[in-house]
């Protein structure tokens, strides 16, 4: 039997997880069934995917349960879901807020069941409703897996309702709602020798700091380099947190890029997409595995620029950040 | 009998072709454009799975699914022989021997009326 959304189906002799829903007129997005596209992807809930049907995927794809529904032949009940399914909504309190420099909150929510978000990996993303309706992602920057407490860092927009509220009207003790998590920008343990480059801009330090200490806890014995590029000094933040933890781990470095105003001791002016790419070009390339976060227009070109350099197109995880166009829910 | 898919090393030698082909044809001025997509992961599944049929490998894709895939784009010869040679050129740097890099040729020619929508 196949369990879907609401429905159980029967799973006809030897067929695939897709074929049966498609049978049964179910949703599944599809195209070349031949374990190729990744259109047909699914999420296996309380089950795990034969690795016919994961191969090829991204190792982050592959450790948060997801699979090609074309290639999955079950031989005992399963149950899936389509990915990113938000369907159970998790409560939570503002538990802390803190203004980190002059555009950037860090905003502390508890959920209520302390397990509640027990599947985040450190650098996925939520989807936060506050009490008026907005409903907006932000990247998690800390390990809430045990706690249910997610930490994130939010910069303050033109034109952003989210941010708007946030830093005008929210308060402790606020309910907020979360959803997800998802995103596919988290540390994977496979190749713990690898060198990992990490590159973000402005608040896209926030999934970069998840990584870099979920690395560090898991034992990451390669090289780990961070570079967060802003503005200016004024936008920068965590710069002593980041002090500290390269003090602290030998295979950790962290260098700080702003594109104006008078550099200082530990921060170079410059322009952060060609900073990692010199730190890059003196990495095994082949081996390496990038992280980019911030703004849309920076990923992608990062992340095309790196890729020419050489580094696997599997090795290149991204958290481009996209703002809503209109002042609205 | 082998097929030349399974002959060049099925699925890991489209895993590492991918790589090699989406370089190139990202460098490549004249079509660049077509490739260069904001989800660059589903862009190199697509190209897996272009790879896979033009091996030889399993694959539904139909005449029909070919023409549709490429009914807006425009393109002509000049397009699809640009495509060809960065394919062509993939095959030799990884060494595949050259009765099967023409029998891979031979498949990709094959699509050139349905790709071109002629």
């Amino acid at each position: 039997m196949l369990g879907f959304q609401a429905g159980h189906y029967p799973l006809a002799d030897g067929e695939s997880v897709l074929d049966c829903l498609l049978r049964h007129q179910q949703p599944v997005p599809y195209s070349c069934k031949a374990g190729l596209c990744q259109s047909c992807m699914v999420q296996a809930v309380d089950c795990q995917p034969p690795a016919l049907a994961t191969r090829g995927l991204k190792a982050t794809l592959q450790s948060s349960g997801h699979a090609m529904a074309c290639q999955w032949h079950p031989d005992s009940d399963v149950c899936v879901r389509l990915p990113d399914n938000q369907a159970l909504s998790v409560q939570g309190h503002i538990v802390g807020l803190q203004q980190l420099n002059v555009v950037v909150m860090k905003l502390v929510v508890q959920a209520d069941d302390p397990t509640a978000l027990a599947e985040c990996h450190p650098g996925q993303y939520l989807n936060l409703v506050n009490s008026a309706g907005t409903i907006r992602s932000y990247s998690v920057a800390n390990d809430c897996r045990q706690h249910g407490r997610a930490e994130f860092h939010i910069a303050a927009t033109a034109q952003g309702l989210f941010s708007h509220w946030l830093f005008n009207a929210a308060s402790l003790g606020d309910v907020l709602q979360m959803r997800g998590p998802a995103g596919s920008c988290f540390y994977v343990a496979d190749a713990d020798q690898q060198p990992l480059l990490l590159v973000g801009v402005g608040t896209g330090l926030a999934p970069l700091y998840a990584i870099v200490n979920d690395a560090l806890a898991q034992g990451h014995q390669g090289p780990i380099l961070l570079v967060h590029g802003a503005s200016s000094t004024a936008s920068l933040y965590y710069r002593p947190e980041l002090h500290t933890l390269a003090g602290m781990h030998n295979n950790f470095s962290y260098s700080a890029v702003v594109r104006a105003g008078a550099a200082d001791a530990d921060c170079q002016q410059g322009d952060a997409a060609e900073s990692a790419l010199a730190l890059l070009a003196a990495l095994p390339v082949a081996q390496t595995r990038v992280y980019l976060c911030g703004n849309a227009a920076f990923v992608h070109n990062l992340r095309k620029l790196v890729f020419m350099q050489g580094v696997r197109s599997a090795n290149i995880f991204c958290d481009a950040f996209v703002e809503r166009a209109t002042q609205s829910n | 009998m082998a097929s030349v898919f399974e002959a060049i090393g099925g699925a890991a030698a489209v895993d590492a072709a991918v790589d090699i082909f989406y370089r190139k044809v990202l460098g490549d001025p004249l079509i660049s454009k077509f490739f260069d997509s904001v989800d660059m992961d589903r862009q190199t599944a697509k190209q897996k799975a272009f790879l896979t049929m033009a091996f030889g490998g399993p694959n539904h894709y139909t005449g029909h699914d070919m023409r549709n895939a490429h009914k807006h784009m425009k393109l002509t010869d000049v397009h699809f022989n640009a495509v060809a040679g960065h394919l062509q050129s993939t095959l030799a740097e990884l060494n595949v021997p050259q009765q099967h890099i023409d029998t891979i040729m031979g498949i990709a020619a094959s699509t050139h009326d349905d790709v071109l929508n002629v």
